[in-house]
């Protein structure tokens, strides 16, 4: 077939353009360290690139909760430890008050003691992490969980919500526990109460209850789970036109024993379905207070009570009967407190194992994530470098035959 | 003399002088472009005869021949505009590519930061810093759409350019061509059929200079010009009559008329060349990028904006949007523009919004108007061609049609037929999307609810808030509280209620109450009924819970009526537009208690129902002496010291177990006693007493009643069956021995003797010895009754009247002596009785409607329209573990819940979610663009290389036929070189003949 001059030069150069072509390819591909450029060179892995850079970004965001939760976890675990360090130097000292040997000075002492501890143990009831958000007030973080109340008592301020962060797509651990569940609802010996005013009552007139007190258990214990609600009426009710209040029950209203438009002095004392309690301020008409019982006490009251019965106990028999009914429930209450905490330590520990698995989990799997990452797109150096040889070789050759052939002419004879 | 050896000579040198210049001409043009090399022909002169034979007269040129085939030129042009498509198109993808595959400017980092940031702020989300983090990302993620945008779109703009330039040259060329025919058509020799060969070599190069730009086709006419047609045969080029191609934006191309004129849109015929690789590569891979990546911005922002919407901010205030764009008027408002209307017009006022990011596809749209010109359009999908949507501005502005996750609406403008509207839902979403949120404060990362338990739980339940389903519902109507806030009262370990818990001193059923709901311990139990779309109904009608009382005493318990008329309850389904969907109808029976109807309710599609009665007794008097007071419920006696006050009736109540099993419970506080029954069944109360005792009811519509003793009842009696009236003789036959007890006293034996001969004695002896047996003076009273037979009585009446007759077996001696066998007998009492029916409360799911045909304007049960409200409460809570009957939970108002996580949490789920469907999450989605575009671009660079390996072929074939080859060139020129020697030597011949003849002459 016959060939035109200008076809032998420019199939010579359009193979040395091909080659070139090539050639350049490869030898980006040694430079960048990809094996490709765009996706076009390989739209499937480019396209899986992206989704495995998902992967890991995602799995690296687990990873970074993860150890928020963990390092969280364990200051919650070391606080808890101290915690329950405290009640066991508080149970000591409980034993230690039931030696029928000490007198009313000893026990003063001990009090004194105890109240120190309890200091202690609201300060720990208090902590806060390390970005200052306290550790076991639910979601109400900036709030301080734990405060005493108008009447003196120590209330928890906070809420029972679990904050969950999530450690793999698809589960989520608690990062925090409420101070609810660790130090106030915790199972009591006995039937207790808690006392609190109605949140719609008059804040000007101060109106408090406090200093709740059981004198009758039996009474108590059968009240329970119903409640008792202190209402005050219109002064009208009264033949004086004085203040005064009516106690009910919560269930169905109905008048407890007499209390029914009792008249009302400030301070006064209440005793009502064997529970003792005062009345402070100055309530206007309205103004509620409810009492609830319930088969749980928090920590801090058990404590109190303790130090307070200390105190105030005496000789005599009925007090010593009334202190050494004290000292077992408060010894069984501190052995709940202590289980209560103990349980949600084993959770602690259980989340915090969670957590490790996970982790471990994670790395493995990021592992095989970058070496698949790195099969789809790192180049194959050993692989790349040898073509890189042939294609020069091959560009090589092609110049020099051009070069050979181009000289070739019937006029360089003439 | 033309046989003269000097003009053979001649012819020779001139003939051979030709090709010698050919060859030359070919070999100085062997490197031009398009060159066809030329061979001349010589053919020798006609002979001249001579007598004995003919003389040759040398030879001559015939003509100069272009060495062409036709076939492989166009071969050449065709492959030729191929290729110059592909490698355009490749060249342009190329850079889109580029761009997406870059990872520091891709979109993929930029995602990944900003749900890295949500998941960091989730761990923390009181912290400023790592909130000011989530703001600072989402801001660069904003700021990646648009420049990606920004990049692609000035690529489009660079396009557009790229058209106009192309079409310049076209017109250029074209015009080049034109020339060239007229000239070919009047150059000299036409008519003997010589073509001017260089001429045509020019005019073949501008053709493939114009095949590079456009795809081509030739035809040749007989005067040996050249017609060239574009796109599907439109005629660009006859003769030297030239149209214009023009650019005229947006991607469109026109083909001008012959006159000048500006013709039709042909963009969608062009193929081929650089025109067609432009086209190509906009309307399928830029477009499709700039929507596919829009789809992205707008699911994000969507889902991002819903789930925000629904938290609180640090200072407990609902979140706004997070991003702009998606709805807003200024994005809306740009999706749609006109691409065809009638001359003359203004382009009407189209807006786009978009409804579910999730349904959205890629494609464009358009919206074409019925050429018949009434109104009627349909919103075409461009990628399919199908018609997803119809409607029509006939029937006046503004209307819409919604498809494909969209809705269009047709604000404004003038319409006519074969108007069309381009419609882009996504096209600008990563243009428009933008940053709303600046400050770390307004970040909305809390749950807007709290729940918990109350003091004192005994059992293990724990409570969640677990969704938001709607702010907009009256819960969060007030800002800062929950309108109300629930507690939620556990009645037993497996069923509880829900109250307002407004006044958590006295929490108050709800508004129709929800009671009785079920709880199954040990799984996930989503605490609220109703979801969102269903309504609750409550019966309010004039009838319903109504006391009405029996016209008369009467002896027995006979129940009062409770007051409900016969009436059909229609349960209508209808669609959002009003239309009927389907009717069910219940027949409710008059007196039906409260409960059958609502287990008839429930027994249809998409209705639930419940019922409950209540009523309250306001006082007890029992003021008389003579009969006592006794009270019963539901067929439960109470009387004695069980009716002495409204708290002692309470009691008893509470303890009685065939009570409470039937749901019937009891509260009083002193002054009023509540009763009620779970269930919906009627309240059938009743008093016995004198006539001076009094019971006072009042009713939940505030009527009241005051049923009043009724006096005494019968007393007991046995009545024999033989006519004694003759008297008895007790002598023989006997022992004649019975005991007898009475108004629930001892029982005494009696024993008979003696024979009595008239009925008046027989009587006296029965009574005396019946007296005598110390079960008490005149306690049974013995007579005969008119037709003689014996009648034993007891004194007390009611219930308090008993007489027990026993030892006498039918048979025996007594029993055949007396006439009656041995038994017991209760007197009864008379009862004034008083009934309330139960009220129901019905659920119904979306699109179900409740009616009834009651006659009266107040209704029976419900009211013939009754009132609804929403069935759902805004939000969802979930509770697990084991709660304890007593135990309660309480929701609440999230304030100062700032450590609370719940929606920062949601919104960072959005990551991994399926927001496209089956086109899988955000990711998938980009990594789907980034796999199309890659792989349109493998595609062309595959298509481009192999095109030119197919003209590098036909370069090479028609270079074989018309290329020269300098070699064979060198050759002829040796071999015309030799025989213009030889003719130069015939003429020296010719020359050194006539010579010779000179001599011998001179």
């Amino acid at each position: 077939m016959r060939i035109a001059s200008s076809q032998i030069y420019q199939q010579g150069i359009n193979n040395m353009i091909d080659v070139s072509r090539q050639l350049a390819k490869t030898q980006q591909q040694i430079s960048s360290g990809r094996s490709f450029a765009t996706p076009a060179d390989d739209p499937v892995a480019a396209a899986r690139v992206v989704q495995l850079n998902q992967e890991l970004a995602l799995r690296d965001q687990y990873r970074k909760n993860i150890e928020q939760v963990s390092s969280q976890l364990e200051l919650e675990d070391s606080v808890l430890g101290q915690v329950t360090d405290v009640l066991q130097r508080i149970r000591e000292l409980t034993v230690q008050a039931g030696d029928g040997v000490l007198t009313q000075q000893d026990r003063v002492s001990l009090a004194t003691e105890i109240a120190t501890r309890t200091d202690e143990l609201l300060g720990l009831m208090n902590s806060r992490t390390a970005t200052g958000e306290y550790l076991f007030a639910g979601s109400r973080g900036q709030t301080q969980p734990f405060q005493r109340n108008s009447a003196g008592e120590v209330v928890f301020a906070g809420d029972q919500s679990q904050r969950r962060v999530q450690i793999t797509a698809s589960s989520s651990l608690a990062i925090n526990d409420s101070g609810r569940r660790l130090f106030t609802d915790v199972p009591s010996v006995a039937t207790t109460f808690s006392m609190r005013g109605a949140p719609g009552n008059d804040q000007e007139a101060r109106g408090a209850i406090g200093q709740g007190k059981v004198v009758d258990q039996a009474a108590v214990d059968a009240l329970f789970p119903d409640g008792l609600i202190v209402e005050f009426a219109s002064p009208g009710a009264d033949p004086d036109g004085q203040p005064n209040f009516t106690v009910r029950r919560v269930s169905d209203h109905r008048v407890v024993g007499d209390l029914l438009n009792v008249p009302y002095s400030a301070g006064q004392s209440v005793i009502a379905n064997g529970l003792q309690f005062n009345l402070y301020g100055n309530p206007v008409e309205g103004d509620q207070f409810l009492i609830a019982t319930g088969r749980t006490q928090s920590v801090v009251s058990t404590v109190e009570q303790l130090a307070e019965g200390l105190n105030e106990f005496g000789e005599s028999a009925p007090d010593q009967a009334e202190l050494q009914r004290l000292l077992e429930h408060t010894l069984g209450n501190l052995d709940h407190s202590m289980d209560a905490i103990l349980k949600v330590r084993a959770e602690v520990g259980a989340r915090l194992n969670t957590a490790d698995s996970a982790a471990g989990l994670h790395q493995d799997v990021e592992v095989l994530s970058k070496d698949l990452l790195s099969k789809l797109r790192d180049v194959d150096y050993a692989q790349a470098i040898s073509q890189l040889d042939l294609q020069s070789f091959v560009l090589q050759a092609a110049q020099q035959s051009y070069a050979r052939i181009s000289g070739l002419s019937l006029f360089n004879s003439l | 003399m033309g046989t003269s050896l000097i003009n053979i000579g001649v012819s020779g040198l001139k003939a051979q002088q030709a090709a010698l210049a050919t060859a030359g001409h070919n070999i100085t043009n062997a490197s031009t472009q398009g060159y066809t090399r030329q061979r001349v022909s010589l053919e020798a002169h006609p002979p001249q005869y001579a007598g004995a034979g003919y003389i040759g007269r040398g030879v001559t040129l015939a003509t100069v021949t272009r060495v062409a085939n036709d076939y492989a030129t166009n071969q050449v042009r065709l492959d030729t505009s191929v290729f110059s498509g592909l490698d355009t198109f490749l060249d342009q993808i190329g850079q889109v590519d580029a761009v997406l595959a870059d990872d520091l400017s891709g979109l993929a980092p930029a995602l990944q930061t900003f749900f890295g940031a949500l998941q960091a702020a989730s761990s923390d989300p009181s912290s400023i810093p790592t909130r000011q983090l989530v703001i600072s990302d989402a801001n660069g993620l904003v700021s990646r759409f648009n420049t990606m945008y920004e990049r692609l779109n000035s690529q489009q703009r660079g396009l557009d350019q790229q058209l106009l330039t192309s079409t310049v040259r076209v017109n250029e060329l074209s015009q080049g061509i034109g020339r060239l025919n007229d000239r070919i058509a009047s150059a000299d020799g036409r008519s003997i059929g010589v073509v001017p060969n260089d001429l045509l070599d020019q005019r073949e190069e501008l053709l493939r200079q114009l095949a590079e730009v456009v795809d081509v086709k030739v035809v040749p006419q007989n005067d040996g010009q050249l017609s060239v047609f574009i796109g599907k045969g439109q005629p660009l080029i006859i003769g030297n009559q030239v149209r214009a191609l023009r650019a005229i934006g947006n991607g469109q191309i026109t083909l001008g008329n012959a006159d000048g004129s500006q013709g039709q849109i042909v963009t969608d015929s062009i193929a081929g060349g650089q025109l067609g690789g432009f086209v190509e590569f906009r309307n399928g891979v830029l477009d499709g990028a700039l929507n596919q990546l829009g789809r992205i911005a707008i699911g994000l922002a969507d889902s991002i904006n819903r789930q925000h919407r629904n938290g609180v901010t640090l200072e407990g205030e609902f979140g706004g949007d997070v991003f702009a764009g998606v709805n807003d008027r200024a994005a809306t408002s740009q999706r749609a523009s006109a691409v065809n209307i009638a001359p003359g017009y203004v382009p009407g006022q189209l807006d786009v919004v978009i409804d579910s990011p999730a349904q959205l596809s890629t494609s464009d749209y358009e919206i074409r108007f019925d050429r018949v010109g009434n109104g009627s359009f349909a919103l075409v999908r461009r990628d399919d061609g199908k018609v997803v949507a119809e409607g029509s501005v006939g029937q006046g502005l503004p209307t819409s049609v919604s498809a494909d996750g969209f809705t269009v609406t047709i604000q404004a403008g003038q319409f006519h037929g074969g108007d069309r509207y381009l419609v882009q839902p996504t096209h600008s979403g990563a243009r428009d999307i933008a940053q709303l949120i600046g400050s770390a404060a307004d970040l909305a990362f809390s749950s807007p609810v709290r729940a918990g338990s109350t003091f004192g739980n005994q059992g293990s339940g724990v409570v969640t808030p677990s969704a938001v389903l709607d702010i907009a519902h009256p819960s969060f109507a007030v800002k800062g509280a929950l309108t109300p806030p629930l507690l939620i009262r556990f009645t037993s370990d497996t069923s509880y209620e829900i109250l307002d818990n407004s006044d958590p001193s006295a929490p108050r059923p709800l508004q129709p109450p929800l009671r009785n709901l079920p709880y199954v311990p040990g799984i996930e139990n989503s605490l609220l009924p109703g979801s969102l779309g269903q309504t609750r109904v409550g019966s309010n009608g004039g009838n319903v819970a109504r006391l009405t009382s029996g016209a008369a005493p009467t002896l027995g318990l006979v129940p009062a009526p409770n007051g409900y008329d016969a009436e059909q309850i229609h349960i209508t389904r209808m669609d959002a537009n009003g239309f009927t969907l389907g009717v069910q109808s219940l027949t409710v029976a008059a007196d039906a208690s409260g409960r059958v109807i609502a287990a008839g309710l429930s027994a249809l599609t998409g209705v639930s129902a419940t019922a409950q009665t209540t009523v309250d007794i306001t006082s007890i008097n029992n003021n008389g002496a003579g009969v006592p007071l006794a009270i019963v419920v539901n067929g439960v006696r109470f009387t004695g010291p069980d009716v002495v006050s409204l708290d002692t009736l309470a009691d008893a109540i509470g303890h009685n177990a065939a009570l409470t099993s039937a749901g019937i419970t009891a509260r009083s506080d002193g002054a009023r006693l509540q009763l009620s029954c779970a269930y919906g069944d009627d309240l059938n109360l009743y008093i016995s007493g004198d006539p001076a005792d009094r019971v006072g009811l009042a009713g939940p519509k505030g009527d009241v009643l005051t049923l009043t003793g009724a006096g005494a009842g019968v007393n007991a009696q046995l009545v024999g069956s033989v006519d004694r009236s003759a008297g008895f003789d007790f002598t023989t036959g006997g022992p004649y021995t019975f005991d007898l007890a009475v108004d629930h006293g001892p029982s005494k034996t009696i024993t008979m003797t003696g024979s009595y001969p008239s009925g008046a004695a027989l009587v006296a002896a029965l009574q005396g010895a019946i007296d005598a047996s110390g079960i008490g003076a005149g306690r049974v009273l013995v007579s005969l009754d008119g037709g003689g037979r014996m009648v034993f009585a007891s004194l007390g009446s009611g219930a308090n009247g008993t007489l027990s007759l026993a030892g006498a077996a039918a048979g025996s001696p007594a029993a055949i002596a007396l006439g009656i066998t041995s038994g017991s007998i209760t007197g009864e009492d008379n009862y004034r009785a008083a009934t309330i029916g139960g009220s129901v409360s019905v659920l119904l799911d979306a699109d179900y409607h409740l009616s009834t045909d009651s006659t009266t304007v107040s209704g029976n049960i419900f009211t013939q329209a009754p009132p609804t409200v929403r069935g759902d409460f805004g939000y969802q809570l979930t509770m697990t573990g084991r709660p304890r009957g007593g135990d309660s939970f309480e929701t609440s108002f999230n304030d100062d819940g700032v450590s609370d996580n719940a929606n920062v949490l949601a919104m960072a789920e959005v990551q991994t979610r399926k927001l496209f469907g089956k086109d899988g999450s955000l990711f998938d989605a980009y990594a789907n663009i980034v796999e199309f575009v890659g792989a349109r671009a493998s595609q062309a660079r595959i298509d481009r290389d192999a095109s030119e390996g197919m003209l590098r072929q036909s370069i090479a074939r028609r270079e074989s036929i018309s290329g020269v080859n300098l070699d064979e060139e060198a050759a002829d020129l040796i071999r015309f070189e030799q025989a213009y020697n030889a003719a130069a030597r015939v003429v020296a011949v010719a020359r050194d003949t006539f010579d010779t003849l000179f001599r011998l002459v001179s």
